[in-house]
């Protein structure tokens, strides 16, 4: 049976009169039933260019160079759009991190998730009523009846994220790619919405495509990881071996700087500078301490580490066996 | 002479909604800062930190309440006297982009709160700029640049400069990491606690990161719906938190190593409205071990060892549970 997603080598890129700079490069990531794979990266290192062009989201300047997005063995990039709106948000569903600003504030939340609901199934706007009053139950939210008759800006963050989680639900949705679930939202909620979505994860066998910043959520939440910088993925190893053994600089100083948060006295080696990454060679060679000469001459491929842990780092080998430090 | 430095007392701020309607954003709020401590005020939306933070620079004036600055009443002020102390309290935003004027050049957005304060020869100015600059690790030919030239990691550091260029004793910093990447959020964390113990500043640091709080401050105040809940020394409270929502707060902080087991402690429901303020304790809709007694009057603040005070009928309770 063929994979459910398998992306492989998806490089975006951005177009700016004559000049293309490259968004992602290279991205190979493959999700099954039942999985949850955490993507890590800072502001615009591409996680959310890679969430939007699974569904085919992308427009200029935005322009996908190569590579393919097979869901059940089908080229998504290769469909028409009619075809591909057919997958989308019944298949493949999105959630998005600012939920507020994608629910429309003019329209009530009953008939925002009757048109949702109606979008890929034949029933009466009547019947479609009753469906939304169980997903609004069955993502937690009190008294759904009432609510359905409500707008956006009656309800709170946790509320709209719970909205949208019910959108994203609606139908038998396989694949999930929940964009930064948390963000903007208070602790407490945040950890209400992710036991929420892990709940949906066992209950549905859904497999997950789950971005954000926050290691800690990427630790409890997600079986794999998949660290990006610059656009390219340069790291990617089973939860439990990641955070146990992180090889490339990058993910160690990533770790490093979220350990030193929690622990006043762990001592925190500081970036010596932020350099913009580098176009040619390995990006994250302008910060890496441990460059060498041969980082700055070309790409760098992603390396296998042990079964499933892969690198993309030359010195891979060594900081893997302790011979070298950052 | 005491070390105090600030005095906040029965602080109270209510925004007129409609006639009827008032929204209660901060509710009876004590507490006080000592010379050159760094004290942390923690809650998650809608629980009035960032308001107190407010009222105390008088940015909005307090409904009610008593404001001391090392002696001087400075919430009764005329605001003109008021205008005097100011270069000894000031303040760091939360976006930091959004806090500097984008047609003045970095030198004179750290210049102007000594322009204000008056007193300096342009050239003695220009000489503290110059220092500043060099205190938050920017380099010296900043100064001529605009903010947008600036990545917001090293804006915030400009927003820090410009805070302390008046030699302030206090500053108080709104959510000053929040906008921030983690490992830009922890380089700006290391320069705020450095510059704290180099310069013996004090700071009311306001945020809802209880992880950044643990890293910069001596002691910290939980409120929750316009209240302090609890209040100690950092290492005690993420220790031992005696109020069941200092408890769920705390336990909600996700640490990036998986194997650390997540605490089953978490609230339900979500934050009342501070409009309509639940009768009681404030939290008794929410609190797993609520109790008759807790629905009948707001429990008092009280000290439950030296240094340490709670809001909560039960402390004992929480002090001997499991986690």
């Amino acid at each position: 049976m063929a994979t459910l997603l398998d992306i492989r080598k998806l490089s975006v890129s951005a177009i700016e009169e004559r000049t293309r700079t490259p968004i992602l490069s290279d991205i190979h990531l493959a999700i099954e039933p039942g999985q949850t794979i955490g993507v890590v990266g800072e502001s615009g290192s591409g996680k959310t260019v890679l969430v939007r062009s699974i569904l085919g989201l992308i427009e200029y300047p935005l322009v996908v160079d190569e590579g393919q997005v097979y869901f059940q063995g089908i080229d998504l990039a290769g469909l028409a759009e009619q075809d591909l709106e057919k997958i989308r948000g019944r298949d493949i569903a999105l959630t998005t991190a600012e939920p507020r600003k994608h629910l429309n504030p003019l329209i009530s939340i009953g008939t925002q998730l009757v048109n949702v609901i109606r979008a890929h199934r034949d029933i009466s706007r009547k019947d479609a009523l009753d469906v939304a009053v169980d997903l609004l139950t069955s993502v937690g939210i009190p008294d759904p009846e009432l609510r359905l008759t409500g707008y956006p800006h009656e309800m709170s963050g946790g509320m709209c994220q719970r909205i949208i989680i019910a959108m994203a639900l609606a139908h038998e949705t396989k694949i999930l790619l929940v964009d930064e679930p948390t963000a903007g939202l208070d602790v407490t909620i945040s950890r209400q919405i992710l036991d929420l979505i892990q709940e949906f994860i066992k209950k549905r066998d859904l497999a997950v495509l789950l971005v954000s910043r926050d290691l800690g959520v990427i630790a409890h939440y997600c079986d794999q990881v998949a660290i990006m910088y610059a656009g390219r993925i340069v790291e990617k190893a089973p939860i439990a071996n990641f955070f146990s053994n992180p090889i490339h600089p990058y993910s160690k100083q990533l770790l490093r700087s979220a350990a030193a948060a929690r622990d006043r006295q762990a001592t925190d080696q500081r970036m010596s500078s932020l350099s913009p990454p580098a176009t040619v060679g390995c990006a994250y060679a302008p910060r890496c301490n441990l460059v060498e000469s041969r980082c700055e001459d070309g790409l760098v491929d992603l390396e296998v580490q042990e079964s499933d842990h892969l690198v993309r780092c030359l010195r891979h080998d060594e900081i893997a066996r302790g011979l070298v430090s950052n | 002479m005491s070390d105090l430095l600030l005095e906040v007392s029965g602080l109270v701020k209510h925004f007129p909604l409609t006639r009827t309607k008032t929204v209660r954003a901060v509710n009876d709020v004590s507490f006080s800062i000592r010379k050159g401590e760094a004290l942390a005020l923690v809650g998650e939306s809608g629980s009035g930190k960032t308001t107190t933070g407010r009222c105390i620079l008088r940015l909005i004036e307090p409904t009610q309440g008593t404001l001391v600055f090392d002696g001087h009443d400075i919430g009764k002020m005329e605001p003109a006297t008021f205008r005097a102390m100011r270069p000894r309290i000031q303040m760091v935003f939360q976006e930091p982009y959004d806090s500097l004027n984008p047609r003045m050049r970095i030198g004179n957005i750290i210049e102007e709160p000594l322009r204000l304060a008056g007193g300096l020869t342009d050239k003695e100015r220009r000489h503290r700029v110059e220092e500043m600059i060099e205190l938050v690790r920017l380099e010296p030919y900043s100064i001529g640049q605009f903010p947008h030239q600036f990545s917001a990691g090293q804006q915030q550091r400009i927003g820090i400069a410009r805070a302390l260029v008046t030699k302030p004793d206090l500053v108080v910093l709104d959510e000053p990491t929040s906008a921030l990447d983690v490992s830009v959020r922890a380089e700006i964390l290391d320069l705020l606690s450095d510059l704290q113990h180099e310069l013996g500043i004090a700071y009311l640091f306001i945020s809802h990161d209880l992880t950044a709080v643990r890293r910069v401050c001596d002691r910290v105040a939980i409120m929750y719906l316009g209240k302090i809940v609890e209040s100690g020394a950092t290492e005690e409270i993420f220790e031992k938190p005696l109020h069941p929502y200092s408890r769920a707060l705390l336990s909600s902080v996700l640490y990036p190593d998986p194997a650390i087991q997540l605490s089953r402690f978490t609230l339900e429901g979500e934050i009342p409205s501070p409009i309509d303020l639940p009768t009681g304790c404030h939290l008794h809709q929410r609190c797993p071990w609520v109790k008759p007694r807790c629905l009948e009057a707001y429990p008092p603040f009280e000290i439950y060892e030296s240094d340490r005070r709670v809001a909560c009928y039960f402390p004992d309770d929480m002090a001997t549970l499991r986690t």
